[in-house]
């Protein structure tokens, strides 16, 4: 005789598995990640905040600031979006980093791969949150910027097309950089001899005419150049609408790849799990 | 008798280690911990500050020397060069003294350097010294790099070594007043972030002193930090926005005073001892 609890098995069917769930990923993304850079707001969004002014204040009075850079533009308006543009994705980098380090070594992580979430979700949980702080001090930076440079948009799909690819590519270099560090000698490492080398020399503050003709190529082939370009393209309306296009779409197929690459490595569980 | 004389012999046989005035074996072991500690991560605490400053060095150069500009009667990269070489030398010293004490605060081994036979001078000297060291060590290390690209000259050599002394020196005992202010890393962030970082940006780092609004050339000449870079581009250039004099002897007792200060706190122990 075959034995039928037809009033139970609703209950034990478990939900049936869906590559994202939006709830688990909310919470992870929202009331870990968001919730979390919104505490430390002093750090994640002043902080920049403060920088990236004085950096400006100290432009405006090494520079005859009014003096025209380029084209239309003053040295200002011409620095002004480089400078956004670069924070917002150290940000996106060392945020996400900071929360997979300290997750890690507070042993939080086992709690975080314990919940029922796909490698897909941790990697947008984590991703995204860093996305969202990178964007947000970017917004009051550009807001606060308007001293300097008077109100800019040539075009807002651009500028946010640009944004949002570079924020989400380093948030995604930060999962792998944030997953690859036992300490945070391995993050500061690509930190500082990575992001904010590439950041720098990248054309935020000159244009290529001052570079050497036959250095000019070490800039071209600077991502980072390419999404200070393409942003500041969004912007001021200044650049090259062709080259804009095809580096927008470099980028986003780069960021396909380090994506992919961050789900591999967390359905592997690379250094996470045991 | 014999027996009881035998004991008595052994027991003056193990009297404690005599101290004299100066506990010099207890300053010299806690003076070398304080290298040690920032020697193990050499990569982030010399290789990074030497590289960070070698592009800003480059990237302010090529965004701002462009047009043959001169400050003060030299080339602007040459006015630059010394104003980079003390803004790094005096982060490190601020760096090193405060996350030392904020550290063993937060570990809870401050108590390792509270117990032992050191007067609350020798704990100061000692912590002090180190983050002077890093200081000196960072900025030899930086100039010396900037020497393969820069034909850089050495006007007053004594001037330029006395302000870098004076300097790293003002910096270690305003990082050891934050670290034992500061309960929270983000306490000591804070300070970095808008207090130190702002004041060494524009106290002439970037540019002579003579480019600001009349009111703040006044202010200017009461901050210290401005007769620090001051002193020290004197002691390359030989040419100096402020009055070199005030300058040479400001510093010592601005250190005088800072002196003062940490000594008090140290000896009565506050956010240190319970």
């Amino acid at each position: 005789m075959e034995k039928t609890t037809p009033e139970l098995t609703p209950e034990l069917t478990l939900e049936r598995p869906r590559i994202i769930a939006i709830l688990r990923l909310w919470t992870l993304f929202y009331r870990r990640g968001v919730v979390r850079f919104l505490k430390f707001w002093v750090e994640t969004l002043l902080g920049p905040m403060v920088s990236t002014m004085l950096f400006m204040t100290v432009f405006t009075l090494a520079l005859d600031a009014g003096e025209e850079m380029v084209a239309g533009l003053s040295a200002l308006q011409f620095i002004a979006p480089g400078l956004v543009v670069f924070v917002l994705c150290q940000i996106s980098f060392q945020n996400v980093c900071f929360m997979l380090i300290i997750d890690k070594q507070e042993g939080v992580i086992s709690d975080v791969l314990m919940a029922p979430l796909s490698p897909l979700e941790l990697l947008l949980g984590y991703g995204l949150a860093a996305v969202a702080n990178g964007l947000a001090a970017a917004v009051l930076i550009m807001a606060a910027m308007t001293i300097f440079t008077g109100g800019m948009l040539y075009s807002f799909w651009i500028a946010a097309f640009f944004a949002i690819t570079a924020a989400f590519l380093f948030a995604m270099i930060g999962v792998i950089v944030g997953l690859w560090s036992d300490k945070w000698d391995q993050f500061s490492l690509v930190d500082n001899f990575l992001v904010l080398p590439l950041g720098l020399l990248s054309g935020t503050f000159f244009t290529l005419n001052s570079i050497p003709l036959n250095w000019q190529w070490l800039f071209e082939a600077n991502p980072m150049f390419w999404i200070i370009s393409g942003f500041r393209y969004g912007i001021t309306g200044y650049g090259d609408s062709d080259a804009a296009f095809w580096h927008g779409g470099i980028l986003l197929g780069i960021a396909a790849v380090v994506f992919m690459c961050g789900w591999t490595l967390m359905a592997r569980g690379y250094k996470i799990k045991a | 008798m014999c027996r009881m004389a035998l004991i008595d012999e052994k027991i003056t046989q193990v009297t404690p280690r005599a101290i004299g005035r100066v506990n010099t074996l207890g300053l010299w072991t806690l003076y070398s911990r304080e290298v040690k500690r920032f020697l193990n991560v050499f990569t982030q605490t010399l290789m990074a500050p030497v590289i960070t400053t070698l592009l800003f060095l480059a990237v302010f150069a090529l965004a701002l020397g462009g047009l043959n500009r001169t400050v003060g009667g030299v080339d602007y990269i040459t006015f630059l060069a010394p104003g980079l070489m003390m803004m790094t030398m005096t982060q490190n010293s601020f760096a090193n003294t405060s996350s030392s004490i904020l550290i063993a605060k937060v570990q809870g081994n401050i108590v390792d350097i509270l117990m032992p036979p050191l007067a609350p001078w020798e704990m100061a000297l000692a912590i002090a010294a180190g983050g002077i060291t890093r200081g000196l060590l960072v900025g030899l290390t930086v100039f010396v790099a900037m020497m393969i690209f820069l034909p850089i000259s050495v006007a007053h050599p004594l001037s330029a070594v006395w302000f870098a002394i004076n300097a790293c020196m003002m910096l270690s005992l305003l990082g050891m007043l934050g670290g034992i202010w500061a309960q929270k890393y983000d306490h000591i962030a804070a300070v970095t972030n808008f207090i130190i970082t702002p004041l060494s940006f524009l106290s002439g780092t970037f540019y002579s002193i003579d480019r600001l609004p009349q009111a703040w050339v006044t202010v200017a000449h009461f901050n210290p930090f401005f007769y620090m870079i001051d002193g020290f581009r004197y002691g390359f250039i030989g040419h100096a926005d402020g009055n070199v004099m005030i300058g040479h002897l400001l510093l010592p007792i601005v250190n005088v005073v800072l002196w003062l200060a940490v000594h008090r706190l140290i000896s009565i122990g506050y956010r240190l001892k319970a």
